[in-house]
Formats: structure tokens, sequence, C-alpha cells
């Protein structure tokens, strides 16, 4: 009897191991109904969103990366209560920088978007076939591409020029800016889309000046029609946009207008509440320049309660959305491709263009007895105030070797290469950066 | 199924079963902001509105096979295997098994021993178990965001890896418990091992080759390695009073022995030290600077110490006298570090009184008072937890059994009690255990704006009925 129970429980564990063992396969199957898997996302329905995507993610940095450039320019300093934000506002930070820092995550998602460009358009190809290649929807993420590289050399001294590939130095990531902003013309172009027509021409325009191609610069710039403008867009609300414009008017008073321009803030209202809407003037004529909107209510310190806090004002909220570029942008390039020809005249034409237009609405320069260093200078002034906290500060101030002057010695010129990068890119070892020089 | 199997005075009881655990996780959010005014309170009452969902499915199925044999009344032993199989393993790996084995040995059954062991009793064990995987870490996915404004848009999210394991956990353990003097002298004894082998760690990508989430990977062996003791010790016995005295220490160090030749970013998991060990740069000299004060730093971090305490040790007493019990608890814990924010947050918003003492009457700063804020502007503080801790302190009257049943109750106890009364420390904080505020439970070796454990002051009434 004994042995016989023994025989049926054996034979029991046998059968009930095999039905177990045959029903596990469907048993053990999930699905996550929250994202899409790879194969999902070659449906031609959601290829909009896959390039939304990625332009998406590259507007939702490119205001980090405006906010943490101008830290280190002379346009805004830290009055918060961060070291990373004083690391960089005193300028002392340097390559193979011991923490992440603030710069770090900007340089990452810089990278990001551009590997996410890249496996859009290898989806784009994948799905559309021969098509991708004449669709806007490729322009748009050849586009992207092309300008996460272009901000990624003009914020920092080293970035890897592919995926996972080894230190190179931001004059190699503007020629190869202008490589792909070329090929995403020809795309945009075939598509017949102006606005990827235009966003890449003045990207290319950009980068040539950067990479010293002036004529080309000039000739892209001259390119651009009147009245284009691209901006990155942000909301207040997050649950309907990435999150806001990082460089908003208050931002917790954590980084305001730099001390060097607070005496050209003119203050004489600032007891007034609430107080008026104050601006940086304009050095040539002393009239408030509308372009660079400050806000520094008398006694207004910053988060650190030390230092006096002049909101940057240009951005009312959040949702102020930044401009990336434009043709008044485009302007300021010819002028200066002008100026490098010794046309000052031309030059001074095309900063005037800007000048006496709106918003900034102030008199013209007079061409009329101007040597090369004063055109220069008022090239620098306008390209500040056009370009007032768009980033475009820390390449010129280092471009035209004035960080010196403007900042002081022992500033690092540009930003490092990303401490995620160097320690998770098997092609870089700590220790072998080249850079930032310093001034 | 119990057998008796056909030897003398041994006997087996053989289990087997499998099981099946599916476990869906739902998370629906609804959020209202802005209402008119008082008297509503539902979402849709409110001006703004949003929602919210989660999900998570995760399904384990799994087979057990155990005996348990027994050697007469003193020898026992069991042997067992698990195979598992789960929905969170990579599409690569298939069933994993766990095996066990235990065996207890109650010596004081042979009566050998002399009389003044009153019992005794050795063990050990052998086990492994098994951590599955976050429920869809192996898939690689893309998430959908809204981008611009309120356009929707497709990020690249999570790598995922097919060959996704669990992390397997093998623990040897070996103790012995028993008394003297007729058990009035009980003590208990316990040391362990455990190796934990495919550890799932989150390793980043380059950002250069995307996807923002961590890629999940099975990596290296991280151990610990830890004791306990315990004695309980009767010290008096009379007729209406006794004392009994208890003293309780354990240890543990923890050691991550390989990470598998990854690189992980930060200090957190490093080959050599414990998991979540606390580092910070430290300061390496001090010059005047045009006239400012300046501290400057190492420009890596060093290590300090554990995030959890290598010795904990509790010593409590409760003596009865007649119908009043007293019991005190003091307990102290040494070898842990953190990373205390609070100390340089409070500096740097200047209201801490290390920095305000050195300021001028009219508020202006000094040299020592920019001193102070400088080094603090550029280090972390790391204190160490090491502290004793009045833990408890209650005294208990039993009401008269005369009272309690004429009122028709039970055994009515009425107990005032304090908790955390008192704790000594050297940490420039209000209380060494504070963790970081709102943080996730592995942000050990860290605290930030952290309120102190509170004071608890209790009184209570127990009764039947």
């Amino acid at each position: 009897m004994r042995n016989t129970t023994m025989r049926i429980s054996v034979w029991a564990v046998a059968g009930l191991a095999a039905v177990f063992g045959s029903s596990c396969k469907d048993i053990l199957k999930v699905t996550d109904p929250q994202t899409f898997s790879t194969t999902a996302l070659d449906d031609p329905a959601v290829l909009q969103a896959v390039t939304n995507g990625v332009e998406g993610q590259l507007q939702q940095i490119y205001d980090d990366a405006v906010l943490t450039t101008e830290l280190l320019s002379d346009e805004i300093e830290d009055t918060s209560t961060w070291i990373d934000f004083a690391d960089i506002s005193t300028g002392r930070i340097r390559g193979d920088w011991a923490t992440g820092g603030q710069f770090s995550g900007v340089q990452d998602e810089l990278l990001r978007a551009r590997f996410s460009a890249q496996d859009a358009a290898a989806r784009l190809t994948r799905v559309m076939g021969d098509a991708a290649s004449k669709s806007k929807l490729m322009a748009q993420v050849k586009t992207v591409e092309a300008w996460a590289d272009l901000i990624n050399g003009m914020s920092f001294c080293e970035s890897p020029l592919v995926p996972g590939g080894p230190r190179a130095p931001d004059t190699e990531m503007y020629k190869q800016a202008v490589t792909k902003m070329t090929d995403a013309l020809a795309v945009a172009t075939t598509a017949n889309s102006p606005e990827w027509v235009n966003f890449a021409r003045a990207g290319r325009a950009r980068a040539n000046l950067l990479a010293g191609n002036y004529d080309a610069a000039l000739s892209d710039a001259q390119g651009v029609p009147a009245g284009f403008i691209k901006q990155a867009l942000y909301g207040e609300n997050s649950s309907t946009s990435l999150p806001g414009n990082q460089m908003h008017q208050n931002r917790n008073r954590s980084a305001g207008l730099r001390r060097l321009f607070w005496s050209m803030v003119d203050t004489s209202q600032n007891a007034t509440a609430p107080t008026p809407l104050q601006y940086v003037k304009d050095p040539w004529t002393q009239q408030a320049d509308p372009r660079m909107a400050v806000l520094h209510p008398r006694g207004r310190l910053g988060v650190n309660n030390s230092t006096s806090f002049f909101s940057i004002d240009k951005y009312s909220d959040r949702s102020g959305p930044i401009t990336m570029t434009s043709k008044r942008e485009m302007n300021l390039i010819e002028a200066e491709v002008q100026w490098r020809k010794g046309d000052l005249p031309a030059a001074i034409a095309a900063l005037n263009r800007n000048r006496t237009a709106a918003p900034a609405n102030l008199p013209a320069f007079t061409a009329t007895g101007l040597s090369a260093q004063d055109v220069f200078d008022r090239l620098l002034s306008e390209r500040m105030a056009e370009l007032f906290t768009e980033g475009h500060r820390m390449t010129d101030l280092d471009r035209f070797n004035l960080v010196t002057s403007k900042l002081g010695a022992g500033r690092a010129r540009k930003l490092p290469l990303s401490r995620n990068e160097i320690l998770n890119n098997v092609n870089m070892k700590q220790g072998q950066a080249k850079c930032p020089a310093i001034s | 199924m119990t057998f008796t199997l056909p030897f003398k005075k041994i006997g087996s009881d053989l289990s087997f079963g499998a099981q099946a655990l599916k476990e869906v996780a739902r998370l629906n959010m609804a959020v209202g902001n802005t209402f008119a005014g008082p008297g509503v309170s539902t979402v849709s009452a409110a001006s703004t509105t949003t929602g919210a969902e989660g999900y998570s499915e995760k399904t384990n199925a799994g087979f057990h096979l155990q005996d348990r044999l027994s050697f007469g009344q003193a020898l026992f032993t069991t042997f067992g295997v698990r195979l598992d199989g789960n929905s969170a393993f990579g599409e690569n790996y298939g069933f994993t098994t766990y095996p066990k084995a235990d065996v207890s040995w109650i010596v004081s059954e042979h009566g050998f021993l002399p009389s003044v062991i009153s019992s005794l009793k050795v063990r050990s064990a052998f086990g492994q178990a098994g951590k599955s995987p976050g429920a869809f870490d192996k898939f690689t996915t893309f998430a959908a965001r809204s981008v611009f404004t309120g356009t929707p848009g497709v990020l690249p999210d999570n790598p995922g890896n097919a060959d996704l394991r669990p992390e397997r956990t093998t623990e040897i353990e070996g103790g012995l418990e028993g008394g003297l003097f007729s058990d009035r002298l009980g003590f208990d004894l316990t040391t362990y091992w455990n190796f934990t082998k495919d550890a799932i760690v989150g390793v980043p990508n380059a950002p250069s080759q995307g996807f923002s989430a961590s890629r999940k990977v099975n990596i290296g062996r991280v151990d610990n390695h830890g004791w306990e003791a315990s004695i309980n010790y009767l010290a008096l016995s009379m007729k209406r009073f006794d004392w009994t005295t208890n003293l309780r220490l354990d240890g543990n160090h923890n050691n991550v022995v390989s990470v598998g030749g990854v690189i992980l970013a930060g200090n957190a998991v490093r080959e050599g030290y414990p998991v979540q060990g606390v580092w910070s740069r430290t300061a390496t000299g001090f010059s005047v600077v045009n006239g400012k004060p300046v501290t400057t730093r190492s420009d890596t971090a060093v290590y300090f110490g554990p995030p959890l305490p290598t010795l904990n040790a509790g010593f409590g007493n409760t003596v009865h006298f007649g119908p009043f019990q007293a019991y005190a608890l003091l307990s102290v814990a040494r070898g842990a570090s953190f990373s205390n924010g609070d100390r340089p947050y409070r500096v740097r918003q200047g209201g801490a009184d290390e920095l305000l003492q050195f300021l001028n009457p009219d508020g202006t700063s000094t040299f020592k008072a920019d001193s102070v804020s400088q080094y603090w502007s550029i280090l972390d503080a790391i204190e160490t937890r090491n502290s004793a801790r009045l833990r408890e302190v209650s005294l208990t009257y039993t009401l008269p059994e005369w009272l309690s049943s004429k009122y028709k109750f039970g055994r009515t106890l009425l107990t005032f009690s304090g908790q955390n009364l008192m704790w000594w420390d050297h940490c420039h904080c209000f209380d060494p255990d504070m963790n970081w505020a709102g943080g996730d439970p592995f942000g050990i070796g860290s605290g930030f704006l952290a309120q102190p454990s509170p004071r608890v002051f209790r009184l209570s009434l127990r009764t039947r009925f």
C-alpha cells in the first residue's frame, strides 16, 4: 500500500511538472502598454511622433545649454546656493572635472538628441524606403541632428563625433555640422519644405562662420529670407510639454544679469511697486535697449541672500520661447563677414538692418569715419544685444579672445566634456582632456 | 506526504507543489488644481485637471520539492529545490533553480552534556534565493512624451537586455542556541555569509549612444558577512521581584567584490568598498588670494566609510515588582557615515550659527565669515552616524484582578512609555539617523532637510473583555 502511494505521488509530481512546464511559456508573457517596442514604432502612423520627439528632445535641452553657457559668460552670474552653478559662473571648471556638474547633463541630452535623430533616420528609411530621402520627416531629423552637433561644438570644447566615438575638438564638430547641414538642406530642398530649408541654411551659415568658412557663411546668411525665425518652444504645464524654459525671468533667483552690466541698467524706478520693466542700455546712445529686458526691484537679492538679483525678463515665464536662429542673426553674420573682408560700410549697413527695426528701434550707426576696431566694437555690442541670453555670448568671447579682458584670467573658455560620456564611453578615458583652454 | 522509512527512527516528510503568481499594479491618478472656492472637492470641479496612469505586470511560476528527514528526536535535516520562471527574465534566459539544505542537532537530547548546560542546539543552513529584475527592464522601449506645446512625440527610453537574469544570493548560516543553569542564562549566536552574484545594476549608456535609462545588467558579486549574538539573563528572581537583563549585538560588513569590468559612474558601487559607500572630496589647502580666504579641495573623492552601522548593540532591562513592570532599552550604533547636506546648506543660506558668529554687529561679512562660507560652498559635510540612544523607557501597572473582574475585564495593563527619549552623538545635525528627505530608500549615504526622529510619549490601557 505504501509503495503504491509512493508511485502515485511520483507520477503526480512528474505530471504536474510536465503540465506546468508546457503552460509556462504563455504564462510568462507580458507586454508594457506604456511604451512602444522597436517594431511597434515601424509604423507609418507613428513616424511623425518619432520625428517630433527628436526635435522636442533637442529643444528640451536647448534652454539648459543657453543657461549653462551664459553662466560661463559675462551675461549672467550665479546667485544660487549651488556649487555646480558657482563652478561654472566663476570659470573654475576644468577638463575631466571630478563631478558631473551642471554642464554634463546638457551635453548628455545634446548627444542623445543626435542619437535619436540617427535612430529615427534609420527607421524612416526602413519604413518608407526610397521615399524617406525626399520626405519632410527626414528633413526634420537630419536638420535636428546637424543642429545638435552645432550646439555641442559651441558649448563644449570636446565631443564624440559619432556615438561611442573618441574625443574630438569643437573645430571638428563645426566641420561635421557643416557637412550635416548640407545633407539636411539637400533633403529639405527635395522635400520642398521651406521650413527645414531655412533652418538648415541658417544653421550652416553659423557653422560655416564658426568653422572659418566666411564666404560660405555670407552666402548662406544672405540666402535666408527676411522674417525667418526658428524658436524652441516651452510650456508652463509639464503634462502638455517638456519642462519649461529654464532661462525664465525668476528661475528661483538662481542666476541673474552679471554685475558688469548692473550700472548699465536704469534702476531709477526700482522702488516703484510693481517695478516697471528695465533694460540694459545701448552703450552707443545710453537709451534703454528693448532687446535686453531685465528687472531689479530695489533690494532684491538672489536666493543666496547676498547677491543683487537682476532677473532676465526677456523670458517672462517658463513658457517663453527661445530663438534658436533668425534672419536677424543672419544679418549679424553678414556684418561680421563684411567686417572681416574689410567692407566696413557693408558691415554697418547689415548691423543697422537690425538696429533700426523693431524691437530695437535705435538710431542707426553712421559708417563714416569708423575704423575696423570701431566697427568690431559695434558688431560685438550688437551681437550681445540682438542675441541677448540666447546662448551665443561665450562663443563670441572665446573666438574673439575676450575672456581675459571681460572676465579675468584663469577662467575656462568653454565647458568641458561631459563626465558621463567620459566614464561610459569605452573609447574615452579620464585624464585625456586637452581643454577647455584657460584665459 | 509523510513516510516512515524502513529504518529505525528515521522519518521523512516530503512536500512538493507548484505556484504561479501574477502581480499587476495599476496607478490611476487624477489631479485638479485651482478650485472656484470651498464647497466642491471633486477633480472635475477644478479649473485645470490632469491625469496619469501607470502599469506594471509580472508573473512568476515555480515548482518546489522538499524533503525533511528526522533521525530520532535530536537530528533533523531538510533538502529542497525550487524551479522558477519569471516574466521579467530576459528572452534569452529560461528557468532557474534554487537549492537549499539545513541541518539542526539538539545536542542536549543525548544526555552527555554537563548538567550546567540545560539546553543546546547547533544549526546550519545553506540556501539560494533570487530577486527578479523590474517588470519591464528587459524590453527595449520608446516612450511617448508631449513635446513643444501639446504635440505628441516619441523618445528612446529603455535600452533593454534580452539576457537579463535574476540576482542570485547564496547564504550559508551557522549558529547555536542554548541555556545554562536551568535556562536562567540563555544565549543565541549566529554567523552568516551571503554572496550575491549577478547583481542587477543599472549601467548608463554613454549619452552619445542614446537611451536615457540605464541598461539593467547582471554584474559581479557583492558579499555580506555578519554575526548576531544575544544573551538573556534572569539576574534576580524573588517572589515579588525579578530582574531580567538582555544584551544583543550584531555586526555586518558589506563589500563589492566585483563589478564584472563595468565602469560605473559615481562611487555607489565600487570594487573593494561597500554598496553606497560614502565618498567626498576633501580640503587640500588654504590660502589668501586678493585678500579673500580660499580653501582648495581634492580633485577626486576619497572614501569615508560605509553608510550602515557595522556594529549595533542593544542593552535592555526588565524589572518586575509586584504589579509593576519597568523596562528600559539603550541602543548603540557605530561605523556608519553620511553626507550631512543640511550643514553646508545652512551656511550657504546665511543662517548657520557657525557663520553668523563671525559677522560684524551690523551684519556685514568678515574674513572669517567669508572663510566659512567659501569652505562650505565647495565641500560636503561628512559626518558619522555613531550614536547612543535611549530608545525606550516604560512603566506598566497591572490592575489587581479583583478590580478587573469587578468590571468584567480580563487582565488589564496601564502603560506609560517614552520612545527615542535622548541620544548622544558627534554629528552637526539634528539627528544622526536622518535620511534624505523624500529620497529613495537607497539614498542612505546622505541626509538633507531631514526632521529628527520625534520623542514619543504614550499612555496606553490594554485589557480584554
